[in-house]
């Protein structure tokens, strides 16, 4: 049930039949065994691994000529890509896992040993970024070409969805408010459809001037992303701003909040590939500084008609410094992660400046 | 040849049968108590408003988030007429993302949330998509007007599969309900 | 599969010009949004390049931000023709990894459920493919009439027609209605006439027998390299059934037999098929006279699902063959990593090393024997 990495301290788990005879069969090869239900786990070496997996498939003992699956898996640090194999001849099972740095994500194709990992290995390189040396054709297979990000990695985010749900509420809450100022009466059901109408305004009017700028698609989603992020702000210091007595956050909408700097905090770490540590720092900093906030009164209060043109201004304002950032770094020949980390920092001096 | 005409005989005693299918716009299936529409909100008649009190449980549950909802003071327990002690202000649930795969209804504490099993939790056709976000009055209308007769409520479904214990609808299970909210945020 | 000449163009006497045909992606013989693109010379197919993802919506990464309950709707619409068997998968994932032991009565209730799924399965397919194979309606109405009957009973127990989202860790959501055995053993009683109607019209039908006798030969050995389950490999004669072989929740209780072809040719595919609907139907009634009363649900369930640290590989017979759920958890409410393996996708990869080498009007037969379904390939 429980899955333990073999240390030298702590007592290895018992290997099964299959991982000693692979053992036996294999000397000099590292075996981790990994206990885990149905099949016998083992995990081996990047270098070991042509040689194992041809054992695999040819040793009459071992005789695995059915690749079931192959997937990978994001460890944040490393990169696992785990084949499940059966024998109909000898009706045995076998999980072998083998891991790569998330910065050298390279394995040996198995493809010529298996058609099967053909699609599979293409599928699990497109996702993960993934590389499997040797592979006949690793063009993309589900998603389309140039992509420029592996979907299922732990650092890639899912999609609007949840903002436009966010949306709503804060239309909501915004509403709310308006209707407290107001005096008390029962929320005006229009100003709620407005604000999510201008949000929705702001976001095609960011995209299509990224369109009309010619952007890539990624640079083009981190500039609406950009504009909606003010857009919240705005919305957020605005209201508190322009409340005539500043209503103390209730219980629930202040969890909410902190929730939210968390959520934020967390994906930005997990954006920019810190480690585990680094993320847990860098979220407790953001709580901190949540919460000074809130002692401190909340945001400083801001006429809000002014800034109704400035938030636009200052999303295409980081657009451009997004872009600029990418274009840079592509002439400077740089990789995708350090081209990531590059128009973070770009993006994070500008958030600075504003601040300041 | 002769499996041709193997497969005539199979046609020709077919066409004796008596036919399947129903004209459906003018004729329409009986659905099964069971059949699940989109969800819909109940209305409580006795005490003349709706059964959901905004708690959001079904709102986080719900996979492809597509619920909204807020939650306010009850006027009604002020002037002594309800025991809730909190209503749902706004609830929003958006049709096209809905996939009616049930949840809201199970993990619901206060049985407020149904799945239509009329034709009119179907038969949804809109020229825009806008128009399927349903509101909180839109949503309580086929119970309101009584045309929501029997709702299915699978009165173990919710306890057995574990989503939720279910609570007494009780003042004291909506306090918990309601600063528990606050706390998980 | 043994006489597949892989001929490179250009290396023919005379110079020739490749031809590239395009199929789909919206084209009534590609069953889904799916596109090939084939080379040809003539009229003989000398490559094809199928291109998927076009129905691609994550359904691998949806879940891994989803509770363990949650997702079991996302499984309904992986394989939406097989909804029971990819929900029965998941939810004994699940189950292995949280050492929940779901009740007696459920394990039937999903054993009857699935296995009905897989008739209604393939009699979709047969439908579908006779219109392939040109004996154009007929067929496909019978299919879908019987087909029907099954929804009809699905429906009455949860209330869904395709997506039902009706198993869970544990059990199943809610028990079913009380006239569920005689339901039950009437609409076996109808399908059991509309499968010998189905017999009648396509075994030994000789517009089948020309079309599909001998197209498309794959051996043993290839199938298995190309990590092909389900029907087509049982096709070619390899008597392999995860439900025998590995037999998984209460399987191991019941006769049944595994029907296998002789050549792998695409007619055998058909009859393995058409007899595994019959054996689904023999397990369905035993199943029936062994159903248990008692609970639905394992007693003492948590509000939030916690899986601890594992991982499991689980794997069911689909319909379509081997569906499996690679789970990794990490003792959180959510699977970490969450893998779908989907039998088309896997039978799919080997469509090009089934049709190299035959007429451009075969490849729509052999992608219809191979009965994709594109919510599974795409994922
Ligand atoms: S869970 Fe029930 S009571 Fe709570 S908000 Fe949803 S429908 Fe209303
Ligand atoms: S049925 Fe499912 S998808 Fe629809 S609102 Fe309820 S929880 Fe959400």
């Amino acid at each position: 049930m429980t899955q333990e990495t073999v240390q030298e301290a702590a007592p290895p788990p018992e290997p099964g039949p299959l991982a000693r005879l692979l053992q036996e069969l294999l000397p000099g090869v590292g075996f981790a065994i990994t206990v885990t239900l149905l099949d016998e786990t083992v995990t081996i070496g990047r270098d070991d691994f042509t040689r194992v997996m041809e054992t695999l498939k040819g040793h009459e003992r071992l005789r695995f000529d059915y690749l079931r699956c192959l997937s990978g898996a994001d460890y944040l640090t490393e990169l696992e890509t785990v084949y499940h194999f059966y024998s109909f001849e000898h009706g045995h099972k076998l999980a072998v896992k083998v891991r790569c740095p998330y910065d050298d994500p390279h394995v040996p194709t198995v493809s010529h040993l298996w058609a099967a990992a053909n699609w599979h290995e293409r599928e699990t390189h497109e996702m993960y970024g993934i590389v499997f040396d040797g592979h006949p054709d690793l063009r993309p297979l589900l998603t389309e070409e140039g992509l420029g990000y592996f979907p299922l990695r732990k650092s890639h985010p899912l999609a609007d969805i949840e903002e436009w749900q966010e949306g709503y509420l804060s239309a909501i809450d915004e509403a709310k408010r308006q209707a407290a100022s107001a005096g008390g009466e029962a929320a005006p059901p229009m100003s709620k459809v407005e604000i999510a109408q201008a949000k929705a305004k702001l976001m095609k009017e960011a995209r299509d001037k990224a369109r009309a700028e010619g952007l890539s698609p990624e640079d083009e989603k981190a500039a609406v992303r950009a504009a909606i992020d003010k857009f919240q702000e705005d919305l957020e210091s605005g209201a508190v701003g322009g409340a005539a007595a500043p209503a103390p956050m209730s219980k629930v909408e202040l969890a909410q909040a902190k929730a939210k700097v968390i959520t934020k905090a967390r994906s930005e770490a997990r954006g920019q590939g810190m480690t585990t540590e680094d993320e847990k720092a860098f979220v407790a900093e953001a709580i901190k500084k949540f919460s000074e906030e809130q002692a401190g009164g909340g945001a400083p209060a801001a006429a809000a008609p002014k800034k109704e043109m400035s938030k636009i201004e200052l999303a295409q304002a980081k657009a451009k410094v997004i872009t600029k950032a990418r274009n840079e770094a592509r002439a400077k020949g740089m990789s995708t992660e350090d081209e990531k980390k590059f128009v973070a920092e770009a993006l994070k001096n500008f958030s600075a400046e504003q601040d300041a | 040849m002769l499996g041709i005409l193997k497969a005539l005989k199979t046609t020709i005693q077919a066409a004796a049968r008596k036919p399947v299918t129903v004209q459906y716009p003018t004729e329409k299936k009986e659905l099964p108590h069971r059949s699940r529409g989109f969800p819909v909100l109940l209305w409580d008649f006795d005490k003349d408003e709706p059964f959901c009190t905004g708690c959001q449980v079904c709102a986080r549950y719900c996979p492809v988030d597509c619920i909204t909802v807020t939650m306010k003071d009850n006027p009604k327990k002020a002037a002594g007429k309800s025991k809730r002690k909190k209503i749902v202000d706004h609830f929003y649930l958006d049709y096209a993302r809905c996939m009616r795969c049930d949840i809201c209804v199970e993990v619901c504490n206060f049985d407020a949330i149904v799945m239509n099993n009329t034709w009119e939790g179907v038969e949804l056709s809109r020229y825009d998509r806008q128009d399927l976000v349903l509101d909180k009055d839109a949503l309580l209308k086929q119970s309101r007007t009584g045309r929501l007769k029997d709702p299915f409520r699978e009165p173990m479904g919710v306890a057995h599969s574990g989503w939720s214990p279910k609570v007494e609808e009780d003042e004291e299970a909506e306090e918990t309900n309601a600063s528990e909210e606050g706390g998980e945020g | 599969m043994a006489t597949i000449d892989y001929t490179i163009p250009g290396e023919h006497d005379l110079e020739t010009l490749d031809i590239h045909v395009n199929v789909g992606p919206q084209h009534p013989a590609t069953h889904g949004v799916f596109r090939m693109v084939l080379t040809v010379d003539g009229e003989v197919v000398t490559d094809v390049d199928p291109i998927i993802g076009y129905m691609h919506r994550g359904n691998e990464k949806l879940p891994e931000n989803c509770d363990f309950r949650q997702a079991i709707g996302f499984h309904d619409r992986t394989d939406y023709l097989a909804q029971f068997n990819t929900e029965h998968c998941y939810v004994q994932a699940v189950e292995k990894l949280t050492g929940i032991t779901p009740t007696e009565r459920s394990e039937y209730i999903r054993v009857i459920l699935a296995e009905l799924n897989r008739i209604t399965s393939h009699q979709m397919f047969v439908g579908a493919f006779s219109t392939d194979v040109g004996i154009f309606g007929t067929a496909f109405m019978y299919a879908f009439r019987d087909r029907e009957l099954i929804q009809d009973f699905f429906e009455e127990i949860t209330g869904e027609r395709m997506m039902y989202n009706y198993f869970r860790p544990g059990g199943v959501a809610w028990d079913v209605p009380d006239n569920f055995r005689e339901r039950c053993r009437q609409v076996i009683g109808q399908i059991k006439k509309g499968i010998s109607d189905l017999e009648g019209l396509i075994v030994n039908n000789e517009v089948v027998l020309a079309r599909c006798c001998g197209l498309s030969r794959m051996s043993t050995a290839d199938a298995i390299n190309w990590g092909v389950s389900g029907p087509l490999l049982r096709a070619t004669g390899l008597e392999y059934d995860l439900r025998k072989a590995e037999p998984y929740s209460i399987y191991d209780r019941f006769e049944f037999d595994i029907p296998t072809g002789k050549d792998g040719d695409i007619y055998d595919r058909v009859i393995v098929r058409i007899e595994e609907m019959k054996q689904s139907v023999r397990i369905v009634e035993q199943a029936l006279l062994r159903m248990p009363d008692g609970p639905i649900m394992a007693e003492g369930l948590k509000r939030v699902l916690r899986a601890p640290e594992g991982e499991v590989y689980m794997r069911v017979e689909g319909p379509r063959g081997e569906y499996g759920v690679y789970l990794v958890a990490t003792g959180a409410d959510k699977p970490y990593r969450h893998r779908v393996r989907a039998a088309s996708f896997c039978n799919l990869s080997a469509l090009r090393a089934m049709s190299v080498g035959n007429y451009v009007s075969d490849v729509v037969i052999i992608l219809g024997s191979i009965d994709i379904v594109l919510g599974e390939v795409d994922r």
